[in-house]
């Protein structure tokens, strides 16, 4: 039987990509005039790099950098089955992928065994530097398996990776992380300034994650390779995941999953109830990044948004999610000493999830 | 004027439960005015300090000062004064 072109995908497929309901896609299929081949039948297929191209990452979208999670597909295909991820298909990763990575070997973890295929490539020997075989080891290490002695031998050093995959089990242990990244980016040549804001943002993330996801969670930072000024940082955990924690709230419990993810982007919008004032913190991380005009990516149980300035505007897009398991990823990349007032941003980061959510 | 050398409590002030934490143990010893110094506070998150910054301003008719913020902690301690209605006199 020939093999699928793993490009190809069902009009079923496309529709999860997208988030949308079928009549939508038809709708959006006529819009960006996407072309389809027939197959079997009176099956259609479609390009998923046509889909991603026009509606995820249309022509004139800003790209600040581009995020490769091996070879920009997400983890799901690297798995032969529900317990076998093959880490030798991996070319490039960041910290996103890292992130997404780990947590889906976790969550695999957590339901029974598991298997990690590796050998001995510069990729998974960067794994191993970043801390992923220590950490899963930890964690699950009688759960997990994988062939120890290709790991033997001399670890390559990771000139960009400033922060490992570092754990923060308990809430406020990110603060002396954060703290101690900010010391490692001013030895690294950055300012104080992204330090703070990191610093900032990983306290609101983390937060969440201890509070609503009610777990530990992960960080990691790296500086870009090829852009010496720019930063990733990532946190992710398999906790609740934000719509699931938002609809907790009667207030919010009827709104359909997508729609409560984008809402928890709003000020004011919390799983506690309105007479606690809480539900800032992703408003925040929001307004930090449409400051600093970065890209910014979260993903939630299936969900996935991006950030992006199409014609200099920003707008936040569906994005596939890196990984599609339980909990929160979120990745930001930031520029180094190109800081604007967040506060000046509120208002904006508002209406960008309003015209988010508007295209739903 | 009682000054409050917010480093006591680290570099990185985040979390509403720290924040929480940290304004009762303010508000158990402290005399009041008090003024709050930055020196040595790299970041704050707004999740802190809106537990802070409005429960001292409470208790000092509605305004607090603060001192030697940087810049990040400036713009955090300004968008909760917008949000919570409080008055901040920063100093030098």
């Amino acid at each position: 039987m020939e093999a699928r072109n793993p490009d190809l995908i069902t009009i079923t497929e496309a529709c999860t990509l997208l988030s949308v309901s079928r009549p939508t896609f038809n709708k959006r299929r006529d819009t960006y005039q996407f072309n389809a081949t027939k197959g079997k039948g009176r099956r259609l297929w479609f390009s998923r790099s046509e889909i991603l191209a026009k509606v995820i990452s249309p022509a004139g979208v800003l790209q600040l950098v581009d995020l490769l999670i091996t070879e920009e597909n997400p983890i799901h295909l690297l798995k032969l089955g529900d317990n076998i991820f093959d880490l030798r298909k991996i070319r490039a990763i960041d910290p996103y992928g890292v992130i997404s990575l780990l947590c889906a070997i976790l969550y695999a973890a957590s339901k029974g065994v598991v298997y990690l295929l590796i050998n001995g490539s510069l990729i998974v020997k960067r794994l191993q530097a970043i801390g992923l075989f220590n950490e899963i080891e930890r964690l699950h290490g009688g759960t997990v398996f994988w062939d120890k002695q290709m790991l033997q031998g001399p670890v390559p050093m990771v000139p960009e990776t400033i922060l490992p995959l570092t754990y923060v089990g308990y809430r406020g242990a990110e603060r002396p992380v954060a703290a101690h990244l900010n010391r490692l980016l001013i030895q690294q040549g950055f300012s104080e300034e992204i330090g703070g804001y990191i610093a900032w943002i990983i306290g609101e993330l983390a937060d969440n994650a201890h509070t609503h996801g009610k777990g530990p969670c992960y960080l990691m930072a790296e500086r870009v390779s090829w852009k010496h000024d720019y930063l990733a940082i990532a946190v992710g955990d398999v906790g609740m995941g934000i719509h699931n924690s938002l609809k907790g709230n009667p207030k919010y419990s009827a709104l359909a999953d997508r729609r409560a993810f984008l809402t928890a982007f709003k000020p004011g919008v919390s799983s506690w109830g309105d007479e606690h004032n809480r539900g800032r913190g992703l408003t925040d991380v929001l307004a930090i990044a449409l400051a600093n005009k970065s890209l910014l990516r979260v993903d939630s149980c299936g969900f996935g948004i991006g950030l992006t300035f199409p014609e200099d505007k920003p707008a936040l897009y569906a994005m596939e999610p890196g990984a599609n398991v339980p909990g929160t990823r979120s990745c930001l990349v930031l520029v180094d000493r190109r800081f604007k007032n967040p506060n000046q941003h509120k208002e904006e980061a508002i209406a960008v999830v309003n015209d988010a959510l508007g295209r739903l | 004027m009682t000054i409050i050398e917010l480093s006591k409590y680290g570099e990185v002030l985040t979390g509403r439960e720290f924040g929480k934490t940290v304004t009762q143990t303010l508000l158990e010893r402290v005399e009041f005015p008090v003024a709050l110094d930055f020196n040595g506070v790299v970041s704050m998150g707004s999740s802190f300090g809106e537990e802070l910054l409005p429960a001292i301003a409470a208790k000092q008719g509605g305004a607090v000062r603060v001192r030697r913020v940087n810049i990040v902690v400036r713009n955090c301690i300004a968008g909760i004064e917008k949000e919570k209605g409080i008055t901040v006199q920063f100093e030098a």
